[in-house]
């Protein structure tokens, strides 16, 4: 499978054009971190968007990501690709931005009343494809089948960067699975 | 626990894209808050609280939030976006939310009494969390958690309403009316 094998997030740089473009932009050049922005941002805005489920949200989490990446440009020493530093800046702005925020957001729904709904095989918006599938994921079942069955991380990494045990990271996993194929079914 | 990925997902795994286009360009905005200087934020969690109990309280800690000093970086001057960010992202749900809201009356009738006063409570609930947002992000219209706020409200606004068509669309199925015309149907 292209996506895993490939290790999406172990795609280097490739050129000496784009090596040169983060070694400018290290030292405070702009226009060379716009380069790499457009080199990078969608990819990045594809992670944002299937880990927060919610393609508004991305769009934020996608520029909070890169605003981050510049003030840390400095800590970046090569000793991984440009672009797995990268997807780890947006994983952890994205898991940073679900903790920060479930509080305040969830009493607002909280405080909603429930009412009927339709069964699923009634909606006429079902998922009966995969990208709208992952969004309808419970939160950690969707970021965990992100991490290890699309970005092709392994559990043990996946774990580390969600603060879960690893036992937890193939439990959600198997969820996910689950999950999707009654969807996709 | 078998962990080995299964041959029906690996199909679908192989059709999801690399790469997706945000729908709007990201950069004038990353480059306008690298322009600026860094600010050391409320935590997101208690601006959200004073939110909820009034703006009064945000602009309260407003006036005593300090910016930091300059960073030594040399950048290019880029044009700041002119439309301020609270039109800009209500402006983004907005002719979806007119279309929703204008339906509604139709879309109210097709259901019980009981479960449209519950619908209109929840958007209520909502609809004032998006005003005090919007309050709140006119005096920090850079603040990036107060902006994701009010994306989070400004969508689940729209799904309060995908899911009233969703109970309309099956009470009309159902044979107790013809249903809501295309209320939410393009929208999907």
């Amino acid at each position: 499978m292209e996506l895993a094998a490939a290790g999406a997030w172990g795609l280097q740089l490739g050129n000496e054009e784009s090596g040169e473009l983060l070694a400018r932009a290290q030292a405070g050049d702009l226009p060379a971190f716009s380069s790499l922005y457009r080199q990078h941002h969608r990819r990045v805005y594809a992670l944002c968007t299937r880990m927060s489920g919610d393609r508004a949200l991305a769009e934020d989490l996608t520029q909070e990501t890169f605003v981050t990446a510049w003030r840390k440009l400095g800590s970046f020493r090569g000793e991984s690709a440009f672009s797995t530093w990268l997807h780890r800046v947006a994983v952890n702005t994205v898991l940073a931005h679900q903790r920060r925020n479930a509080g305040w957001f969830k009493r607002v729904v909280g405080g909603l009343d429930e009412f009927p709904e339709p069964e699923l095989h009634e909606r006429p918006d079902l998922a009966r494809d995969l990208e709208s599938a992952i969004a309808q994921l419970p939160e950690r079942a969707r970021q965990v089948f992100v991490l290890v069955d699309v970005e092709g991380l392994g559990h043990r990494e996946a774990a580390e960067l969600m603060g879960i045990a690893e036992g937890t990271s193939k439990a959600q996993l198997s969820r996910a699975r689950s999950l999707l194929r009654e969807m996709l079914a | 626990m078998n962990d080995e990925r299964p041959e029906w997902l690996d199909k679908h795994l192989a059709a999801l894209p690399r790469e997706i286009n945000p729908g709007r360009d990201l950069w004038p905005d990353i480059a306008g808050r690298i322009r600026k200087p860094a600010r050391s934020w409320l935590p997101a969690a208690a601006l959200a609280a004073s939110v909820i109990l009034g703006v009064g309280a945000v602009w309260m800690a407003l006036r005593v939030q300090a910016p930091a000093p300059q960073p030594a970086v040399a950048v290019q001057q880029e044009s700041a976006p002119q439309e301020s960010v609270p039109e800009m992202m209500t402006a983004s749900f907005g002719p979806t939310r007119a279309r929703y809201s204008q339906e509604w009356p139709q879309v109210r009738e097709q259901i019980d009494p009981a479960t449209a006063a519950v619908i209109e409570r929840n958007l209520e609930i909502i609809r004032r969390a998006n005003a005090d947002l919007v309050l709140a992000l006119e005096q920090q219209p850079d603040n990036p958690a107060l902006r994701r706020l009010l994306r989070q409200t400004l969508a689940k606004e729209l799904d309060v309403y995908q899911q009233a068509w969703n109970v309309s669309r099956r009470m009309a199925s159902a044979g107790s009316g013809p249903g809501p015309g295309n209320f939410g149907g393009s929208l999907l």
